[in-house]
């Protein structure tokens, strides 16, 4: 298989890991801990990680996939020790490899134990007989992260890329042809991000405004905000907020009917990638607007 | 228990469709013969298809009466972006080939195009509205 110049290279991030592949693999399957890449023919790249709370045993976890291979005829498990090559890769984990054989297809992979940040990852590469480029998968062991250094963690898949504050965790996603959204949650403080495309369709029968009354329900609470029209960085864009009511009482009806008190919106047209963005925050305290422009000023389509 | 065992797959059941994603990307669509259609004024088409029922629903709408021309016809009406699909096939452009032109007309990302383009193939399948054939080299048609 043709990797192509590694300056070519992609990033794809999700929930805290991050990695750089070849242009042509795609994410084919995604959940809240999990990833599977495939190329033109099949899979190629499984991440499956999990927060550890307590001590981690490599043991266990080796004997489960063991276990679980002899269950699957004809697949043939077994530890090994970790390939010279991939040992700088991942001089940051403690690590256990692993190879196995079915009749048609072979992986290889490895066990990942990072103590900084308490993160176990199962990660293997699928193997056909033909593809057997090791340059692939120790270029992408060396770019792999578990973690970010800087307390932002990046997010990039499907083009769609953003930073946004470790203490917010992902609590919903999806990505449906023409509306793609993530959902993240700290506390009582929601963060929300959508990708609405292509914004010629979408915007055919009016401009953003009338969009934007027409699509509301689609964003829950952000008909609260009271949207008006807005120039942001040049692009045309909505922005609206609503603030509650400082009274004690008015906060505690607030939390009672679940409404959220403090909201604000922006939504702006990215011409150039025929795309429609837009960031949504809400909370029963007052927003860190701050913190919301930095959301928006990296949030972008590549 | 079971009372009857599960057939199971031939490695030759899979020998005749295709058994990668590149390879189903490779067949190309065929409108059916039995869809007529109508351009409206906004551009977008509108499919006129006969309905198939099963052959006891069909016997049964018979004695009550129920089967006329209008009730063995339905019709759909195509979006903007699917009627621009569907002036697309020709037979001869493949599943790729339209994902490639929907990307670079509307800039989607080509896993976006991808998924919405065979979810509307797919749709499109199932009401017998096309069917697919296989990429040169192979033989046989094969029909969703």
């Amino acid at each position: 298989m043709d990797s192509g110049k590694s300056e070519l290279w992609k990033t794809v991030a999700w929930n805290g890991l991050s990695l750089r592949v070849p242009p042509q693999w795609e994410v084919s399957s995604l959940a809240t801990s999990y990833l599977r890449l495939d190329d033109e023919v099949g899979p190629v790249l499984e991440l499956k990680w999990q927060q550890i709370r307590g001590l981690f045993s490599f043991k266990t976890h080796l004997e489960k996939l063991s276990r679980l291979s002899t269950s699957t005829p004809g697949v043939d498990f077994q530890e090994i020790p970790l390939p010279h090559d991939w040992q700088q890769a991942l001089r940051n984990f403690e690590v256990q490899s692993f190879v196995w054989q079915s009749t048609e297809v072979s992986g290889k992979g490895a066990i990942l134990y990072c103590s900084e940040c308490q993160k176990a990852i199962l990660l293997q590469f699928y193997q056909k007989q033909r593809r057997g480029d090791s340059r692939i998968p120790l270029g992408i062991l060396h770019s792999f992260r578990d973690h970010s250094e800087d307390g932002m963690v990046h997010w990039a898949l499907f083009g769609l890329r953003a930073l946004i504050p470790q203490r917010f965790t992902l609590v919903r996603h999806r990505f449906h042809p023409g509306h793609y959204q993530l959902e993240f949650q700290h506390q009582k403080e929601h963060l929300h991000l959508n990708r609405w495309g292509p914004a010629d369709l979408v915007l055919k029968d009016g401009d953003l405004l009338a969009w934007f009354h027409k699509r509301c329900g689609e964003l829950n609470w952000c008909h609260a905000a009271n949207m008006r029209e807005y120039n942001y960085d040049g692009k045309p864009a909505l922005q609206g907020q609503s603030q509650g009511s400082i009274a004690a009482a008015s906060r505690l009806w607030a939390r009672m009917t679940r409404k959220l008190p403090y909201i604000w919106v922006r939504i702006w047209h990215l011409a150039s990638r025929n795309h429609i963005l837009g960031v949504a925050a809400g909370g029963l305290k007052p927003l860190n607007e701050q913190m919301l422009e930095e959301v928006c000023s990296n949030y972008e389509m590549v | 228990m079971r009372w009857f065992k599960r057939r199971k797959p031939s490695k030759d059941d899979f020998s005749k469709g295709p058994s990668s994603r590149s390879e189903s990307l490779a067949y190309r669509p065929v409108k059916s013969l039995e869809v007529s259609e109508e351009k409206l004024d906004s551009g977008e088409v509108v499919l006129t298809y006969p309905l198939t029922l099963r052959p006891w629903l069909l016997s049964l709408a018979t004695r009550l009466g129920l089967r006329s021309e209008e009730t063995r016809s339905r019709k759909l009406q195509l979006d903007e972006m699917g009627s621009l699909t569907w002036s697309l096939l020709d037979g001869k452009r493949a599943v790729h080939d339209l994902v490639d032109f929907v990307c670079r007309r509307y800039k989607l990302n080509r896993r976006e195009a991808e998924v919405a383009m065979t979810g509307f193939l797919r749709d499109l399948g199932k009401r017998g509205l096309i069917g697919f054939r296989a990429p040169a080299g192979e033989e046989g048609e094969k029909s969703t």
